[in-house]
């Protein structure tokens, strides 16, 4: 049934080695981190022209660092290491949390990586939308590229890697005044979300002074920045829950384009989207305020 | 074709042949025979596969066998004079902790593992363990409280 038949394994012990390996094989190699994700891929046909699993244990990349400023995410670092850390408790950076802690299953959490998250690159996914409102940046190895990881992520399955490179590391500028938060919606507490949604503000003298808004489920090929909430929500007080309902309810469809599929309507799943964007704004707001 | 690599299951060492696409559960299954361990879904998420590596428990039918090479794994079948496993094992006999038994396996690894982090966990902290494991029969408030009593034999408790 699957077409999945790697026939060599490379336990490569430097970033140099893993950088070899994967510009020697190009796309017939295939990074394993937690390798959780590798089921989903491999059922859906993706992996029969990897023939190179690439194991990347032995390399350390599993930390988390407070330096110059950030906040720093090695790529392998387990879901189960990011929302046991007290550094994630902090305002700005719950969102990252409340998204680890809205996976259920601890025997996932315990493998999965927060770098297999973002470069599974599927759209209703929870981890990437709430680095998406963080505003992270990933670097990637073998050069130190940078960039946003909003663009990093460029649609289904799909992620700015060349043959060779990989992702090494996430980071978060810490911010003053900023509290974010993130909240999703499914079916089961096992199934993927019908919507999710990650907002980070930041407060000035008890106004929103501006926001960082993304939603995601099924809303085109990755979750979808709402850049006109984000403008409509600037000067807003969120305890006027008029205003702030207004402001979402009037832009958010803007933005964001749901599909229909099984699970739900496209408008049911907007009325969601603009339910969580109110919630998680207003949350986001009270973590900076308390 | 195939890769050896060694598998340390039960503080026992095996040497095994696999091929990388085998997950954890087929080789701890059909290759060493340890079948205490179930195949359930094969999606993550029923948990009646679950093992304990490293003292965290996973789903051992979503890790490739390679990726456990050199690691500790315990299975159910357990260690010789593992009083921990013995406690747990005590608890769901005592307290009638399954029905049909097939998630068994996985409960008790998920148990071991929350034991040996937490010895006195709360009976939100029990379900908060539990989430990735289900129970068909629906018992689980036996369960939980087949892990309180185990929690108590371990602690050298009196039964309340
Ligand atoms: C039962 C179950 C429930 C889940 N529930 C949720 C949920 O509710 N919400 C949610 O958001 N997610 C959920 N997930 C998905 C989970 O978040 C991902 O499977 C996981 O984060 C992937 O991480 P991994 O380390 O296991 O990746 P792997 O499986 O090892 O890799 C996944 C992909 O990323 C690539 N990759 C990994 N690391 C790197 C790197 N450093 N550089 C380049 N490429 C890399 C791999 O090559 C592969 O293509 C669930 C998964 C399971 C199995």
């Amino acid at each position: 049934m699957y077409s999945f038949r790697p026939s060599v394994v490379a336990k490569p012990e430097s970033e140099e080695e893993l950088a070899e390996v994967l510009r020697k094989h190009g796309r017939n190699a295939r990074i394993v981190a937690g390798g959780t994700g590798i089921y989903e891929l491999s059922r859906r046909g993706l992996l029969s022209d990897v023939d190179v699993l690439v194991d990347i244990s032995k390399l350390q990349l599993s930390y988390i660092k407070e330096e110059g400023g950030k906040i720093i995410i090695g790529a392998a670092t387990s879901l189960e290491t990011i929302q046991r850390s007290s550094i994630f408790s902090r305002p700005y950076l719950s969102a990252l949390r409340d998204a680890c802690l809205s996976i259920q299953p601890l025997q996932v959490k315990n493998v999965a990586t927060l770098g297999g998250a973002l470069c599974t690159a599927l759209p209703f996914l929870d981890m990437p939308v709430a680095l998406f409102s963080l505003e992270a940046i990933v670097t990637i190895g073998p050069d130190m590229r940078e960039m946003k990881a909003y663009e990093f992520v460029k649609g289904f399955f799909d992620v700015d890697l060349k043959d060779g490179e990989y992702l090494r590391e996430v980071s978060i500028s810490m911010k003053e005044k900023s509290g974010s938060s993130f909240m999703k919606f499914s079916l089961t507490s096992d199934d993927w979300a019908i919507a999710n949604c990650s907002v980070s503000v930041v407060v000035d003298e008890g106004l929103i002074s501006s926001a960082s808004i993304f939603v995601g489920g099924a809303f085109g090929e990755k979750p979808v920045r709402a850049v006109r909430t984000e403008e409509r929500l600037r000067g807003i007080l969120p305890s006027d829950t008029d205003a702030l309902k207004n402001a979402i309810d009037s832009t958010l469809h803007l933005d964001a384009k749901p599909e229909t599929d099984v699970k739900a309507s496209s408008e049911y799943r907007m009325d969601v989207a603009k339910v969580l964007c109110r919630r998680a704004v207003f949350q986001a707001y009270r973590r900076v305020m308390t | 074709m195939g890769i050896k690599i060694i598998l340390n299951i039960n503080s026992k060492r095996y040497s095994v042949d696999i091929e990388p696409w085998e997950t954890l559960n087929h080789v701890i299954r059909e290759k060493i025979g340890l079948t205490g361990t179930k195949k359930g879904c094969e999606t993550g998420g029923c948990g009646s596969c679950t093992v304990v590596v490293d003292g965290k428990a996973v789903y051992s039918c979503m890790m490739l066998a390679f990726q456990a090479s050199g690691k500790d794994i315990l299975t159910v079948e357990g260690r010789d004079n593992d009083v921990l496993l013995a406690a747990i094992r005590k608890g769901f006999m005592e307290m009638g902790g399954l029905q049909c038994g097939y998630c068994t396996p996985g409960f008790i690894m998920s148990a071991y593992a929350l034991l040996s982090m937490n010895p006195k966990p709360s009976r939100e902290e029990i379900k908060e363990a539990f989430v990735g494991n289900l129970c068909r029969c629906t018992g689980y408030v036996k369960i939980f409280e087949s892990v309180e009593r185990a929690s108590q034999i371990i602690s050298g408790d009196k039964r309340e």
